[in-house]
């Protein structure tokens, strides 16, 4: 894949209906990339990294040769979807009114 | 041991044996000057002893064990070479040696000295200056002399040793930094070590057996050393952002999941309930593809991969003759609806692809300039890759139609393609080529209408326009032309038209062959009509006349009996013979926005979804309702009890033709002789069913003589 690819696929997603943000954190908790504001941001992406290092360890401690794919948390207002990688997390929140959507 | 006592209370003991003693020998009897503690009261626990064994004397002895002597030892010397004398050493081992003022009882010394006793005293006194010597006489009035010492004349040496001072040195460092490390140890943390573990050990095998170094996918900033610190930065961030990309596709396709949501569950759940109270189906609208992705090119063929169930790749380009555009190759996933899975732009418009059955990532594809191309998708992705084998010979006319066979002969997978320029050539791919062989020519021997001569024969290529090729008899397949004849052929001989069929009087669109029963086929055209044939019969079985021309027509994966016809004013009509033989179960307007014509339908292979496409690029798919996917009439039994679909759905057609065959006796006109001459060698399971429907035509035929008698 190239550079170009992904960014076009990254710039799509945050363009998609109803996607308020799109967060990229590395392997420490840290966002490199962000589409919202500082403050949003440190705090998404420090209680997700938590979240999903405990996710993952639920899933592989029940079988080691499984592996989490992606983790959604839906509430009434958003939808937090969470895709974990071995070095990144790629974090995108999307608006949950179904009236958005479409 | 013997104990004696003499006269002068010596006591000495005898030497017995080998056992040395020592005997103290006591110069001159003495008085005992023993201090005298009898004043002292006894201590309270003290053992009380008789008198008599007061005075008794109690002697200590040491004793000696002697070790064996060794005379005469010898030991071999290496230096002289030969066994040399050990010499004597002497057994004896001082233990004490204790210089003091006795003489030993029968030495010389004690006899001289006791003999001499007298003069040596008096000899000692004249030693001394007798100013110091003071004459006493004690009790026993004996003369006795003792030295006077005084301070001037007699020095007391006394040494000293300095005492060491001591000193407290004392050294400290700075503390060591303390880092507090904490970790949780897990299932899985520890197969990650192994697994890392076993993959390193694996690459190191790897890299003894092969010298190759592992290639790196290249990227687009290439490494060159002169540049700057920015640009390295840049670079690290691109690779990053390379790692990424499965996160970014699984997310894309989560978003589209949740703005699509509805459309997921009516695909999935919904199933019109109004089909129970009627007879007509419907087609529910799912997902939209806009044309925006299609660049608003007509859609020329749709393809399903028969290996992912949500990947279908969809071919555009024109069918204006006169507008030549370029076109390209789409691949969607019902998954994500917003955007391609990949794109292949051609420099000629694409007419039709075909996906490999066998090898999921080949896709054939046929152009408007007659060329065809394999494309590998596997490599669209790694850029700079070679996807693309194109073939160097081509048709002379566009290609209408490609289809994959089974691997040849050496094993070699090919594909053949219908052209307009009346070919039909086989292609091979033989190590990332494509080697064309001309099947056949597309030939027919005709009365000609210019001759004047009666019967003089002149041979017509005809030019075809769709092609299918039989699975069950490999060697049979059916080309359709541009005049509306479809032409049976063999494989196997060359150039050997079994039958012509009569078919239509415009150009015939599209030809199928049933999904289960291998000898019927559906044929539409330009003419209005969708026509069902068994191929042994020159005349056809049902003829269905529809409102504008049809542009396609497939059966459906499911059933033997279902088939969907588009015609070119916007109506889907779904036929089910086994359950209404005259009316489609459901005709429906699927256009969008009015004058747009739709051009191709496919059903998928694995859920009840049909594609269809138009002529701006807009794709839409549609959920059959249950009564267009009902297998049988009635629906109390259970489908599922049904072991043998294959055999039940041809059974299902096989039984409807023949009453159709029954009540419309004149239509038969066998071609069976021909048929049976062209077959080489019939499969056995074809023959079997051959060799049933052979009885069963016997027994229809018979009732059919016997009818009209």
């Amino acid at each position: 894949m190239s550079v170009s690819e992904v960014e076009e696929t990254i710039k799509r997603i945050t363009g998609h209906k109803g996607v308020i943000g799109l967060i990229v954190v590395n392997s420490e908790g840290i966002p490199i990339k962000t589409t919202l504001d500082n403050s949003t941001t440190v705090q998404y992406a420090g209680l997700l990294h938590h979240l999903t290092a405990k996710a993952r360890s639920v899933v592989r401690d029940i079988d080691p040769q499984n592996d989490l794919t992606f983790l959604r948390i839906r509430s009434k207002k958003h939808e937090i979807m969470v895709a974990p990688d071995k070095e990144y997390l790629l974090i995108v929140i999307q608006s949950s009114d179904s009236n958005l959507a479409h | 041991m013997e104990k004696y006592t003499n006269k002068n209370n010596m006591i000495y003991k005898k030497l017995v044996g080998n056992r040395k003693k020592i005997i103290l020998v006591k110069g001159e009897p003495k008085e005992k000057n023993v201090l005298d503690f009898s004043h002292l009261p006894p201590p309270p626990d003290q053992v009380q002893l008789k008198p008599d064994d007061l005075k008794e004397e109690i002697a200590r002895i040491l004793t000696i064990i002697k070790h064996p002597e060794n005379y005469e030892t010898v030991v071999y010397s290496y230096k002289e070479k030969k066994w040399v004398e050990i010499p004597y050493v002497n057994q004896s081992h001082i233990y004490l040696n204790f210089v003091g003022n006795y003489y030993f009882k029968d030495s010389e010394d004690a006899r001289i000295y006791s003999l001499n006793k007298k003069e040596y005293d008096e000899k000692k006194r004249f030693f001394y200056d007798p100013r110091i010597v003071d004459d006493y006489v004690d009790e026993n009035n004996e003369k006795k002399f003792r030295v006077l010492k005084n301070k001037f004349n007699f020095i007391d040496r006394t040494v000293q040793t300095k005492s060491k001072s001591y000193k407290e040195v004392e050294c400290q460092t700075d503390p060591a930094q303390n880092v507090n490390f904490s970790d949780g140890i897990t299932q899985f943390s520890l197969f990650n070590i192994y697994e890392e573990d076993f993959k390193s050990k694996a690459s190191l095998k790897q890299r003894k057996n092969t010298a190759k170094p592992v290639k790196n996918i290249p990227l687009k900033l290439s490494d060159s050393k002169q540049k700057s610190q920015q640009a390295i930065a840049q670079e690290q961030k691109a690779q990053e952002m390379i790692r990424m990309n499965k996160s970014a596709k699984v997310i894309e396709r989560m978003i589209n999941q949740n703005s699509f949501n509805e459309i997921i569950l009516d695909y999935k759940f919904w199933d019109d309930n109004a089909d129970s109270f009627r007879k007509e189906g419907s087609l529910l609208p799912l997902w939209k593809f806009p044309n925006s992705l299609t660049k608003r090119k007509c859609i020329t063929a749709i393809s399903w991969s028969k290996n992912y169930n949500d990947l279908f790749a969809v071919a555009t380009g024109s069918y204006n003759f006169f507008k030549k555009t370029t076109g390209s190759i789409i691949g969607f996933s019902l998954k994500n609806p917003s955007f391609h899975e990949f794109r292949i732009e051609t420099t000629t418009s694409c007419m039709t692809i075909d996906f490999n059955p066998r090898i999921p990532n080949l896709l054939a594809a046929g152009f408007y300039d007659g060329s065809v191309c394999i494309y590998d998708l596997k490599l669209i992705s790694i850029p700079n890759a070679l996807y693309c084998f194109k073939s160097e010979t081509k048709h002379y006319d566009p290609v209408w139609q490609v289809q994959w066979q089974m691997p040849n002969v050496e094993d070699l997978e090919n594909f053949n393609s219908v052209s307009a320029d009346c070919k039909i050539i086989n292609w091979e791919l033989k190590k990332n080529h494509l080697f064309a062989t001309e099947l056949t020519q597309l030939n027919i021997q005709e009365n000609d209408p210019n001759s004047k001569v009666e019967g003089s024969h002149k041979i017509i290529a005809h030019a075809g326009t769709c092609m299918d090729f039989n699975t069950q008899n490999e060697d049979l397949f059916l080309v359709g032309t541009e005049d509306g004849k479809v032409l049976e052929y063999s494989s196997l001989h060359r150039d050997k038209l079994l039958t012509i069929f009569d078919a239509h009087s415009q150009p015939i669109y599209s030809i199928k062959w049933n999904t289960f029963y291998k000898r019927v086929f559906i044929t539409c055209s330009a003419d209005f009509s969708v026509k069902i044939w068994d191929h042994r019969y020159k005349n056809p079985l049902l003829t269905y006349e529809l409102s504008a021309p049809v542009s396609d027509v497939q059966w459906a994966p499911y059933s033997s009996t279902v088939f969907a016809a588009l015609t070119l004013d916007g109506n889907i009509h779904i036929f089910d013979i086994y359950l209404d033989l005259e009316k489609p179960l459901c005709v429906q307007n699927v256009l969008l926005k009015k004058k747009r014509r739709l051009t191709h339908v496919c059903f998928s292979p694995f859920f009840p979804i049909l594609v269809i496409g138009d002529e701006k690029g807009t794709l839409t798919s549609f959920k059959l309702s249950p009564n267009l996917r009902s297998i049988q009439k009635d629906t109390t039994i259970n489908a599922i009890s049904i072991l043998n679909k294959e055999k039940f759905e041809q059974d299902k057609i096989r039984n409807i033709l023949l009453q159709e065959a029954e009540l419309n006796p004149e239509l038969v006109e066998t071609n069976r002789k021909a048929y049976k001459f062209e077959i080489a060698k019939p499969k056995k399971k074809a023959e079997a069913v051959q060799d049933d429907d052979e009885q069963e035509e016997k027994k229809t035929d018979k009732n059919i003589r016997g009818n009209r008698k």
